[in-house]
């Protein structure tokens, strides 16, 4: 089982305890106008409380195996990692209550059905593929895609820092292995054409590198649109341009191997 | 009647007067000095008549008459058949140059003041698009008279000037020809339009010249392939070359300078640059046997040529690389540092021979001298450098420091040099050190203060250790140690010493409180300041006492080994477990030690090899012995040290030389950033693209730097 988004396997031993809520409920509600609002604020706090762990104040490994169980979803799914983005967590298997009040406040989600279904539009949304095609003509289809397209880049730029450990720089080449793999479900334009071959090569470990870098995983999002931009051909690829040489690394690697087995060819770039 | 008074002329009376003397002038005739000075004043005096001067109605008498004249010069070359025309049309033209030069000086009176002042500006002839025409009376007599024989010349031309290229050609077979008179009519084409200075070639470049290409491009093609197919290719070559010297000194002769060097590479087309391929095949040949007088030719013969050199410079290159690879295919073989030797002498026969040939056959040749420089490096830097380096090359450098600059990678160099130099300065087994000093200061001017300062803190290390043993000697009395200790004290950094080896961990007594007392009286007089001993690398003199007395030098250890044979009465025996627990080194360190003192039979092992004793019977011719250490056979390893060195420090020489580009630029494109990493390393070494791509990763990792947002091969310094 892949290892992302969230450990699980993880203890079990503290049960899920509701208690605790009403007090800090309370003091959330302070200056809530709104009848409406407050209401919802007070039931997100309360689907925080069913998660978080004894102290109240968080949610941890059990809490969120609890969470992924109730919402129905694997924890290496896509929408697991779009929660997360939407509540900024910070570290995995995590949610802090801000993190979490912020999350649901943005879907919008105040119970765990509408929770599920607002990572289901929202993950319609983020593909949203389909929708293009049918509309061709509507105006607003263009910078929609732009928008969406931004908001991918956000979500892959905020998923490299979300796979850290905590005080490290670098993501080690398996979890950066499962992100990969994971993050493109959510673009618009679907996991590029080169995703397998890379990710191919990256657990093969020829390369000799244990670790990404911020750079590397920041570039990769460009390599990978300037491959689809090439059609696919590595060819005309220049190492001397300012590429990470780990990309360099690859692109040769891979220029061989096509080279050694033109019947795979076909595979790896139509994947 | 000699009054220069204007006065009233009557101008049909005095033109007939004059009309004569400028006829006879016109002619070249005699004229008597009085009729010229009585026709010069009154020439002045119509010039200045009252109540109106009568320059204009003279100036268009003169006009006319010089224009009746050329007709009748045309008229009379008309009927002279062609063979006699050249020289017709010389006498005439010489004839008419003269008198119309002799004319003007006649007229001065009327060009100065009637023509010169109607004349426009030098301005308004280049930029105003105006010209000077005889209708405007802009052209003074001779220019006049020029201009007429111009328009004379022009219908003459079609009969005229095939005759001369006739005369030319017969010139180029190899008759005689009156080459002056030709190159007089030639020049009378120039001549006659010489005034205007816009279009003073035109008439003899459309004439003459534009036929003249074209028949020397006909006649040389025809000759080029006849000679060709006649001759080898090295006479061919001979032959051109002196054709083309010939026709160069015949057209230098005959033509305007201007069209002498469009002949010539007219002619070098036909007969070289049409053949080039074939005189490049043959040039192979010309390389390979070294015909030094036959490149000679080539070269000349092909220098004019936009890149008609390019194929001779390659080969020349390719000769010098397979030159060189068979002069040291053969070092190597031999011990290493005889090798040195004979790589270095190698290269220094292969520059001097290859310097000669550019310099005689290829007459200093910018370009065949870079040419061997590129060659010379190639050759360089194929051999396997770490094969080079690890031999003692560098004392035979010091002979010829020339060859170091082909080097790409001096680092490398230089840290074999920094490693043997250390062994040198220790075991002291330099030749001297004014050498090793010279060298040093050779190398410095090579390459720079940076690269040798620590060649020269190690040589500074040495001589402060002397003073400082003999000042502790001196402090502690001579005799009081009863041994003479010597220390070195090095700084650390400054030498490839590895600081971790470990010291021994029991020294005989004599040596351990030789090193206390040194250890005190150190940090006594430099506060603050570690020592870290290394045992390992130090030597003894000792007095060996069997039946005479020898005096040997051994390594540290090995002064530890004999030392514990010592207090033993003879004959006894210690194992090697023993020995290793005194010393307390390993096992492979113990045999390094043990092997060279049983090889020279100071020590006996009995049959199992475990048990030693000393040999009561040893014996030597020499007094003096030298039983050091077998040099480490780790020799392999050093190597990979040394290179695993290198790279670090590479490493840190191109992010340091990354990091003060960008604090300087603050923010570059990824490719200026190379370049100029490039530009500052490679006096010291020639580093991969790829390596500097992973050094500027690394300092982005590191957050010196970043890659910016909009850009992706935009870097910027966070200062």
């Amino acid at each position: 089982m892949p290892r992302v988004p969230f450990k699980s396997g993880s203890s079990r031993k503290r049960q899920l305890s509701p208690v605790a809520g009403p007090k800090a409920a309370k003091s959330c509600r302070l200056q809530l106008q709104d009848q409406e609002a407050a209401r919802e604020a007070h039931s997100r706090e309360l689907l925080f409380n069913q998660y978080a762990d004894a102290g109240g104040c968080i949610i941890k490994a059990a809490g969120v195996e609890a969470l992924c169980r109730d919402l129905g979803l694997d924890p290496a799914d896509i929408r697991l990692l779009l929660l997360a983005w939407l509540c900024s967590a910070g570290e995995m298997c995590t949610f802090t209550r801000d993190e979490f009040l912020r999350g649901c406040h943005r879907l919008p989600a105040a119970c765990i059905s509408r929770l599920r279904t607002g990572l289901d539009d929202k993950l319609a949304y983020m593909r949203c593929r389909s929708q293009q095609r049918d509309k061709p003509d509507c105006g607003d289809v263009n910078a929609d895609s732009c928008s969406r397209e931004t908001e991918f880049r956000d979500l892959y730029r905020w998923t490299f820092e979300f796979g850290l450990e905590p005080g490290q720089r670098t993501l080690p080449i398996a979890m950066a292995v499962d992100l990969w793999q994971l993050v493109f479900e959510a673009r618009p334009t679907g996991p590029p054409a080169i995703l397998p071959a890379w990710l191919s090569w990256l657990r093969s470990g020829g390369h000799g590198v244990r670790a990404v870098t911020r750079d590397t995983w920041r570039m990769f999002l460009a390599f990978a649109d300037a491959c689809v931009a090439a059609g696919g051909d590595l060819s005309a690829y220049d190492q001397s341009e300012a590429w990470p040489s780990l990309i360099d690394d690859f692109v040769e690697a891979e220029i061989r191997r096509l080279g050694q087995q033109p019947l795979e060819a076909d595979d790896a770039c139509g994947g | 009647m000699c009054t220069l008074k204007p006065h009233q002329v009557d101008f049909d009376l005095a033109w007939n007067k004059l009309v004569r003397t400028v006829d006879r002038v016109l002619q070249c005739e005699d004229v008597a000095k009085e009729t010229w000075t009585d026709t010069f004043f009154t020439i002045y005096s119509l010039c200045v008549a009252a109540p109106e001067p009568h320059c204009g109605s003279l100036y268009t008498h003169v006009n006319s008459f010089l224009q009746q004249h050329c007709q009748a010069v045309l008229q009379r070359l008309d009927q002279v058949p062609d063979v006699e025309l050249l020289a017709a049309y010389h006498r005439s033209w010489r004839t008419y140059y003269d008198g119309s030069s002799y004319l003007h000086r006649l007229f001065r009176y009327l060009n100065v003041h009637h023509v010169q002042k109607k004349q426009p500006s030098d301005a308004d002839l280049c930029y105003g698009g105006m010209t000077r025409s005889a209708d405007a009376h802009t052209l003074e007599v001779f220019e006049l008279a020029m201009d007429i024989w111009y328009r004379m010349l022009q219908q003459l031309a079609p009969r005229l000037c095939p005759l001369v290229l006739a005369q030319i050609e017969l010139s180029r077979r190899g008759v005689s020809i009156d080459g002056s008179r030709l190159s007089s009519v030639v020049q009378s084409f120039v001549d006659v339009v010489h005034w205007d200075r816009k279009r003073c070639l035109t008439f003899y470049t459309e004439q003459i010249e534009q036929l003249l290409l074209a028949q020397t491009a006909e006649f040389y093609a025809a000759e080029g392939d006849a000679l060709f197919a006649r001759q080898p290719v090295h006479r061919y070559i001979e032959l051109v070359l002196q054709l083309l010297r010939e026709d160069g000194e015949r057209m230098q002769a005959l033509l305007h300078p201007s069209s002498v060097d469009k002949v010539r590479q007219e002619a070098e087309q036909k007969l070289v640059e049409n053949f080039l391929p074939q005189l490049n095949q043959a040039a192979v040949g010309f390389v390979e046997q070294e015909e030094s007088t036959n490149l000679a030719n080539l070269f000349q013969l092909t220098r004019s040529l936009p890149e008609g050199h390019k194929e001779l410079r390659r080969l020349f290159e390719a000769h010098i690389c397979s030159a060189g690879e068979q002069a040291l295919a053969t070092v190597g073989s031999s011990e290493p540092a005889a090798a040195a030797q004979e790589f270095v002498d190698g290269l220094r026969q292969l520059h001097e021979k290859f310097k000669a040939w550019v310099r005689g056959t290829f007459n200093d040749d910018a370009q065949f001298d870079r040419s061997l420089d590129l060659a010379l490096s190639k050759v360089v830097n194929q051999l396997d450098a770490a094969a080079v380096s690890d031999s003692e090359l560098e004392e035979k450098l010091s002979q010829c420091i020339g060859i170091f600059k082909y080097v790409e990678d001096k680092d490398v160099f230089q840290r074999h040099y920094q490693r043997l130099l250390s062994k040198r300065l220790i075991l002291g087994v330099s030749h001297s050190s004014e050498a090793e000093e010279g060298m040093i200061s050779k190398l410095k001017s090579a390459c720079g203060y940076e690269f040798t300062s620590k060649f020269q803190r190690m040589f500074h290390d040495v001589r402060l250790s002397e003073s400082q043993s003999s000042d502790f000697a001196d402090a502690h009395g001579r005799d009081a140690l009863g041994i003479s200790l010597h220390v070195f004290v090095l700084t650390q950094g400054a030498w490839p010493l590895q600081a971790s080896n470990t010291p021994f961990p029991r020294l005989p007594s004599p040596l351990e409180r030789g090193v206390t007392l040194f250890q005190r009286y150190y940090t006594n007089k430099f506060q603050g300041r570690r020592l870290t001993w290394l045992h390992a690398h130090g030597t003894a003199d000792m007095k060996l006492k069997f039946s005479r007395t020898y005096s040997a030098t051994v390594g540290a250890a090995q002064a530890i080994l004999l030392l514990q044979f010592n207090d033993l009465p003879a004959s006894r025996t210690l194992s090697l477990a023993d020995l290793a627990n005194a010393v307390g080194v390993g096992e492979a360190e113990l045999q390094r030690c043990l092997a060279p003192l049983i090889d020279c039979g100071i020590l006996q092992a009995d049959a199992t090899g475990q048990q030693l004793h000393v040999n009561q019977e040893f014996h030597s011719k020499r007094s003096r012995l030298r039983v050091l250490p077998a040099p480490a056979k780790e020799a392999e390893k050093e190597q990979e040290r040394v290179a695993s060195q290198i790279q670090e420090d590479r490493k840190f020489f191109l992010q340091a030389a990354i990091v003060r580009i960008m604090k300087d630029r603050k923010r570059l494109n990824f490719n200026s950033l190379t370049q100029l990493v490039l530009v500052q390393t490679t006096p010291r070494f020639k580093p991969e693209v790829k390596m500097i791509k992973t050094c500027i990763e690394s300092l982005i990792e590191k957050e010196y730097l970043t890659r910016s947002q909009a850009k992706l091969d935009e870097i910027s310094y966070n200062g």
